[in-house]
């Protein structure tokens, strides 16, 4: 994985401080060409990979980037998946069979009641592989190494021990689409045991690390006992805890630990998308010779 | 029950704030929720029968009834009501009250579950009182202060927090911090580790009964 990775929270609204801010950002992100001229300035801060969530616009984005290949050759995205509100909003209009309906293609209720009871679980597998494609259906042609599973996913099965799904969706993805799976978690020391149970070695996680221990259940420390003592390549996310770090403290504290291997960010402006790569470059510079 | 706002850190440092009397006398309050939950006229689910709770006066506004009489005491009395259906055509999709608390303050109940400009749902609090006032949602805290006596780590004029720094940390993360601690409150009151206070019978009961003061205080 790249080292840093542009995340896409500000064009969907996604604040996680106020709601002024993401009112703001939905007037400023209203047309899919303010999106691409962002997506543009990480590509000059050589930044070339995209992470982001199934969100019915991001269709459109890779229309655009499908449309100018010479511009995007090297360009990744890393899918997020599911959008979950998509699938809530659906519920909410059609109920759960209808949205089953609306989203999976083919007469997926004469598949699942044919066998009886005892191979619902199992079809509840294939049920998710026929979502899986059809979120993966925008991205087609576009290069997508690592296929993420939400949080809100990811932690829902991991609360309930329904670690076949993460298992099931591990390699499903691998097989289908040639790319790695990854996790987002706000559990990752949880899911890690998890997943190493289940024979996932040295997994993708991607989960909130930062200096002041936001969104990091289980506490701060045991995610730096983790980092540092287990086998697995951890992406840290909300590094700035949504702005309750200044900058420069943010990207020390986690550049200065071991086995991250990539920082998630989104920024809006070009300015800052610069600062935060610059930061970044300059403290794995310092860290370069530094063991651990 | 399950009012989980009485858990998120902003309202609970609201909740702070009016107990130890910073705020003075409260004049005033708006207790608002919006979301999009129905914004086209569409197929019938649950929510829109309410004998199984739904509509948005049950649904959404409960949660902002329950918040103020948590917060500012209980709501004794429902000075008139509109209840306004735009999409849904067996319940209402949006709830407008005048509200007022046992000592008498005035407040504004304004709830509409129809309105997509939000992402998902959005509830705050907006309290005005003798020396200052408090612009509360569950993701930031504003608070002004007329004068320099003001609690410990606020100052003079505006301050704003933010949830980020109100918020304790929880074992395990679902969806929100509130929903975890929230159930961790429920089992420790089950075991009789912390006062049963919150989210109690009689909270609920205060809640439903201004549900019904609603519904009899809408002038068709």
């Amino acid at each position: 994985m790249e080292r840093i990775l542009f995340g896409d929270n500000q064009f969907f609204a996604v604040n996680h401080i106020s709601d002024e801010k993401s009112r703001a950002q939905s007037m400023k992100f209203k047309n899919d060409e303010a999106i691409i001229q962002t997506l543009d300035y990480a590509i000059d801060a050589n930044i070339n990979t995209f992470m982001c969530t199934t969100h019915d616009r991001i269709a459109n984005i890779c229309d655009y980037i499908r449309n100018h290949p010479e511009k995007y050759s090297n360009f990744n995205i890393c899918p997020c998946m599911p959008y979950a509100h998509k699938y809530a909003n659906a519920v909410t209009e059609l109920g759960i069979a209808g949205t089953i309906k609306q989203y999976v293609p083919g007469n997926i209720f004469g598949t699942l009641f044919k066998g009886g009871v005892a191979y619902l679980s199992k079809d509840y597998l294939s049920i998710m592989e026929l979502m899986i494609d059809a979120e993966m259906k925008m991205f087609k042609g576009i290069n997508t190494p690592v296929i993420f599973l939400q949080n809100v996913i990811t932690d829902l099965l991991l609360g309930l021990g329904m670690v076949d799904f993460l298992k099931a969706f591990h390699e499903y993805v691998a097989k289908k689409y040639n790319a790695e799976a990854g996790f987002i978690t706000m559990n990752m020391p949880k899911l890690l045991t998890m997943l190493e149970g289940v024979g996932i070695t040295n997994p993708i996680i991607c989960s909130s690390i930062n200096k002041v221990g936001f969104r990091m259940s289980g506490g701060k420390e045991a995610y730096e006992e983790v980092l540092k003592t287990k086998k697995v390549r951890a992406i840290a996310m909300q590094v700035l805890a949504a702005g309750a770090i200044p900058a420069r403290e943010a990207i020390e504290y986690v550049c200065g630990l071991p086995n991250v291997e990539s920082i998630l960010f989104g920024a809006s402006s070009r300015g800052n998308i610069q600062e935060t790569a610059r930061l970044i470059h300059e403290y794995d510079k310092m860290q370069v010779g530094v063991n651990y | 029950m399950g009012y989980h706002n009485k858990f998120i850190g902003t309202f609970q440092e609201v909740k702070r704030i009016l107990d130890e009397g910073h705020l003075g006398e409260v004049f005033h309050f708006t207790g608002e929720s919006y979301g999009p939950v129905v914004i086209r006229a569409k197929q019938e689910t649950w929510r829109s029968d309410p004998s199984e709770g739904g509509g948005c006066l049950m649904d959404y506004a409960s949660h902002v009834i329950d918040l103020i009489n948590y917060i500012l005491g209980p709501i004794a009395k429902v000075n008139g009501s509109n209840l306004k259906s735009f999409y849904s055509r067996n319940v209402e999709d949006a709830v407008f009250s005048l509200l007022e608390l046992e000592n008498k303050v005035s407040g504004v109940l304004s709830v509409n579950w129809s309105d997509e400009t939000y992402r998902k749902m959005s509830t705050s609090l907006t309290i005005l009182g003798s020396k200052g006032k408090i612009i509360s949602d569950a993701n930031e805290l504003k608070v002004y202060f007329k004068e320099s006596e003001t609690p410990a780590g606020y100052t003079k004029g505006w301050n704003v927090k933010y949830i980020t720094d109100l918020t304790e940390p929880v074992d395990f993360y679902l969806r929100g911090e509130e929903y975890s601690s929230q159930i961790d409150y429920f089992i420790n009151a089950v075991q009789g580790k912390v006062p049963n206070s919150i989210n109690n019978f009689e909270s609920a009961w205060l809640t439903d009964r201004v549900i019904s003061l609603i519904k009899n205080s809408v002038n068709n």
